[in-house]
């Protein structure tokens, strides 16, 4: 099956999803992945990027309660799907590889 | 619910039409929630701005969401499909990424962007604004008119080659009137008149006699009351009257009862009987207020002796017949009355299509002001054009390596071609918004009076659909000469082999430096003119006068046609009383003012010897004191001299006179022969004067004085002790307690010369403005030229750095590059300037076109800017560190 690699921002949203586990509705995953990554993200990337996930099979969203902090507007709850997790899987495992014995090369070079 | 820590309550306004149309309803919450976050850790000022920057975010991203959810939905390529799009989809595809790099160019090359920007916008703006003037004053629909298809202007010629217009007879008329050519034609005559209107003070108002027929003609209606009937118009002593809608609900608020009451015009009252729907008449440059029928004209004792003349006729032709037909008509009809007539003359019909003829025939100098205007930002729009073309072209060539690698992966021609096409269209397009917003922008500025106030039709001045037209097509024909002639020059640059591209690129450095000297020659011909233009008019200000304009007051006064009789009386009456108010220092009486209409005369000493022209004017005896010309020898006229013009009287002459008739010698008590009404008379000098200027724009001229008698017309000259205002008031005052219903209009000296010089102020006005346009584009013609040919050697720099030169020397390679282009842009504006001057000769007074101090100084500003402008990016090549260099290629 031919696909497209994953982005690296469709990377960080499945990863922050799936550390949410039930509680990744879009501000906490946005919020989440600046907390670990220490960027500033742009709201509305973010969007289309999920968008593009969900438009390629590989989270799914279920609509949750609203919430008087967001001015009681809906939330959608996202979920990673199997294809989902195997894709990840695989682009993690490709990066994992490309890594393997590079540690002792990034530590004497200092600072890249 | 919305509690009162949310977000500023525009922002989510904005966020609730924007957000949803990207994503849905639950990320507006998420944007909320995330908002009371960071108030709450970083403050409220700072979370709003992240709230309005991710705003901008949903709006930036909110074309390519549209185009990839079209795309989607259409072939669902993205879907990871393998069979082949459809080629409309990959085109679509391609185009998208193609505007997509557009974009992000644009982003990058943020400040290169916004010069070229600016450029085209200046050009577009500046021809767009001129061209709406000329608009309004060629094609303005007049208001008012009901029906103004197959109207025609007609004027009458006295042959076919002088190029001036005579006015049109009684004679004229009747012989047009029966001619088959026209369905209906009408006269009608102009002329400012005091106008009092319920007990007011008189003003001048534009006074119109029209012939039978006018209104039915133009096919006016009344918003009140009627119009003339057909009996009224030629019909003698009627004094009756329409008056304009503006006059009506300016000077009596709009009242239906005003009809039928009476107006005063030239003190005769004149009933109104209607009010005319926004007409203002069709005078081209003053709005009128009031017509007459010409019958009234006799009533009003308007026009007295001579043959009566109209200033214009208007006629509507019969379905299809043709302007030259009608010319012929006219024309043949007009010899008829030459032959019965003054015998040997021959008249010549013009007829024009339409109610202006363009300026106003009768405004020679507006048409010059225009042309003036329409060539200076024509240039200006070439300049930018040529600016802008090499600033595209070296954008282009800067991504020569991008297109080569692509072409060498496979990318067609024509995908080159349209990438390019759509990156130079992108920005000149916005420059087209851009442009237009400026015209818009510099139309209210004329119109606001500011910049042209003597002109009054310029106030209703618009943005139609003529001038969109116009700013359309400017538009659309720079976008083809600065966009796409760059775009396919670097296409076809980097379509060839990458070895030919340096020969290329040569190719383009050089064309790029004559485009920049170009730019430079062009902004060197509006510098100059500006340039003698301002110094005409600073010369015309500093005239030497031969009298003190400081605080002298003119009035010029003509007495109701009821009183004329005592004008003398009037006259001096009101001499008396002037003299002895506090805050005057001198009264002198003169039949016109200073600066202004003159009569001619001869001057000799005896008839057998040559006469010298000159002027003669007739002044009371403190004429002189009033105006601080010096008395050289002798004495002024005494009070018995007063009235006595007659043959052995006294004379003053000025010291032209005497040096011309009497040399060295005296000439007090000497006779002079003077010409005047024809004759020659003797009189005896009793006085030498200093000499005064009569034009501000021609040299002295002999003058001789006699002492002023029977004045109809009278202007009184004062010297107030007080400031200007406050004698002016002193003035007023006087002359409304002797007659209240006069029209008085005081002036000093300096809005005298103001009003003789307001027609090259605006000249020199508008050229300054498109010369500051056209130095603004030389800079960054210059600049961007510079910092492109520095940019394309900045690995030629870093090797000569490393092998020892220093930064100096490639700083003055880069300035003398500039300087070198900039030298020869200025010796072609010089050329070019040398050419068009002939045409600004006529706007200029003591000075030539060719001043060679203006020249040298244009020249030199011209230079010095250019040099200047190329310092900046000479400065950053020469910083460049030469490994960094070295390793970057």
């Amino acid at each position: 099956m031919p696909r497209t690699s994953l982005g690296e921002l469709e990377h960080l949203i499945l990863v922050a999803i799936l550390r949410l586990e039930d509680r990744a509705y879009g501000a906490a995953v946005i919020a989440e992945i600046e907390r670990q990554t220490g960027r500033d993200l742009s709201h509305a990337a973010t969007y289309l990027a999920l968008q593009r996930l969900r438009a390629k099979g590989l989270i799914a969203a279920r609509a949750g309660s609203g919430a008087t902090e967001r001015g009681g507007r809906a939330r959608f709850v996202f979920s990673v799907t199997k294809t989902g997790r195997d894709r990840l899987r695989e682009s993690a495992a490709a990066i994992f590889t490309l890594w393997k014995g590079l540690d002792p090369a990034l530590r004497s070079r200092g600072k890249p | 619910v919305r509690s009162d820590d949310g977000p500023p309550v525009w922002l989510v306004w904005i966020a609730a039409r924007l957000v949803p149309r990207l994503a849905d309803e639950a990320a507006l919450g998420d944007l909320d929630e995330r908002y009371r976050d960071r108030a709450g850790a970083a403050g409220r000022a700072a979370a709003t701005r992240w709230y309005a920057r991710q705003l901008l975010g949903f709006l930036v991203r909110l074309p390519i969401a549209r185009v990839r959810a079209a795309a989607g939905r259409r072939s669902g390529f993205d879907r990871g499909s393998m069979t082949p799009a459809p080629s409309r989809v990959l085109l679509l595809r391609d185009l998208r990424a193609d505007l997509r790099l557009a974009g992000r160019r644009l982003i990058r090359d943020r400040w290169a962007a916004t010069a070229t920007i600016a450029t085209l916008a200046i050009g577009i703006g500046t021809s767009t604004a001129v061209y709406a003037v000329f608009n309004h004053t060629l094609f303005r629909p007049v208001p008012g008119i009901g029906d103004g298809s197959r109207l025609v202007s007609v004027y009458v010629r006295p042959d076919l080659t002088t190029p001036e217009y005579t006015t049109a007879t009684h004679a004229h008329l009747a012989a047009m009137r029966a001619m088959p050519a026209f369905d209906g034609l009408a006269a009608y005559r102009t002329a400012p008149l005091p106008v009092r209107i319920d007990g007011g003070n008189p003003r001048m108002l534009h006074v119109t006699s029209v012939s039978l027929g006018y209104f039915d003609l133009l096919d006016v209606e009344p918003v009140a009351g009627r119009l003339f009937t057909a009996d009224e118009y030629e019909r003698p002593d009627t004094p009756i009257a329409v008056i304009s809608e503006r006059l009506w609900r300016s000077a009596l608020g709009g009242d239906v009862a005003a009809v039928g009451a009476d107006i005063q015009v030239v003190g005769t009252p004149v009933t109104v009987v209607g009010v005319a729907r926004s007409f203002r008449g069709l005078a081209s440059v003053s709005d009128e207020d009031v017509w007459l029928p010409v019958g009234a004209d006799a009533a009003l004792n308007l026009y007295r002796g001579g043959e009566y003349r109209w200033d214009r006729m208007v006629g509507r032709l019969q379905p299809g017949v043709t302007l030259s037909s009608a010319r012929e008509q006219a024309t043949a009809a007009f010899e008829r009355i030459g032959r019965v007539g003054s015998g040997t003359r021959t008249f010549t019909a013009v007829v024009y299509p339409g109610l202006t003829d363009g300026f106003g025939l009768a405004e020679q100098s507006m048409t010059e002001l225009f042309w003036l205007a329409i060539s200076g930002s024509g240039l200006l729009l070439l300049l930018a054009c040529a600016n802008a073309a090499g600033m595209l072209l070296a954008r282009n060539l800067r991504q020569q390596r991008d297109l080569a690698l692509r072409i060498a992966i496979g990318a067609s021609r024509l995908r080159i071609v349209r990438q390019l096409l759509i990156d130079t269209s992108t920005i000149s397009a916005v420059a087209a918004i851009a442009g237009i917003s400026l015209a818009a922008f510099l139309i209210e500025l004329f119109r606001s009076d500011r910049l042209m106030s003597y002109m009054p039709v310029l106030n209703d001045l618009t943005f139609d659909w003529r001038v969109a037209v116009f700013a359309a097509l400017v538009a659309t024909l720079t976008v083809l000469l600065a966009g796409v002639l760059p775009a396919i020059l670097a296409a076809r640059t980097a379509i060839r082999a990458p070895l030919q591209a340096s020969m290329r690129r040569a190719a383009a450095g050089r064309l790029r430096r004559t485009l920049t000297a170009a730019q430079v020659a062009l902004s060197l011909a509006l510098v100059a003119s500006a340039g003698v233009l301002a110094e005409s008019v600073a010369r015309l200000r500093s005239v030497d006068l031969g009298f003190d304009p400081e605080r002298l007051l003119t009035v010029t006064l003509q007495p109701r046609r009821a009183a004329a009789a005592n004008a003398a009386a009037f006259f001096g009456e009101l001499e008396r009383r002037l003299s002895a108010t506090p805050g005057i220092d001198a009264v002198g009486v003169a039949p016109s003012p200073p600066l202004g209409s003159y009569l001619r005369t001869d001057v000799m000493v005896s008839p057998e010897v040559p006469a010298a022209p000159g002027i003669l004017r007739y002044v009371s005896s403190d004429y002189f004191r009033a105006m601080r010309i010096p008395v050289v020898a002798g004495r002024v006229f005494t009070a018995a001299e007063a009235n006595d013009q007659g043959t052995g009287g006294p004379a003053i002459i000025d010291e032209l006179v005497a040096q011309h008739l009497f040399g060295v010698a005296s000439a007090l008590g000497r006779s002079i022969h003077v010409r005047r009404r024809d004759v020659m008379e003797l009189h005896r000098i009793v006085g030498v004067v200093g000499a005064t200027a009569w034009s501000l724009h021609e040299s002295r001229r002999p003058t001789v004085y006699l002492p002023v008698a029977d004045l109809r017309v009278a202007t009184f000259h004062v010297r107030s002790a007080v400031p200007a205002a406050e004698g002016m008031q002193i003035v007023g005052r006087l002359v409304r307690e002797l007659d209240p219903l006069l029209v008085i209009d005081v002036q000093t000296i300096d809005s005298h010369i103001d009003r003789l010089t307001s027609q090259s102020r605006v000249q020199a006005r508008l050229a300054a403005m498109l010369a500051i346009f056209a130095l603004a584009l030389a800079v960054v013609g210059v600049y961007s030229a510079a910092s492109a040919s520095a940019q394309a050697r900045t690995r030629e720099f870093g090797i000569r750095m490393a092998l020892g030169a220093s930064r100096t020397a490639i700083e003055r390679d880069v300035v003398g590059g500039a300087g070198r282009t900039a030298a020869f842009g200025v010796a072609g504006g010089v050329l070019l300037y040398a050419w068009a001057s002939r045409y600004l000769e006529s706007a200029l007074h003591s000075i030539s076109a060719l001043d060679a101090l203006t020249i040298a100084v244009a020249c030199g500003l011209l230079f010095t800017v250019a040099v200047g402008a190329a310092w900046l990016p000479a400065r950053r090549a020469a910083r460049v560190d030469p490994t960094v260099t070295l390793r970057a290629e």
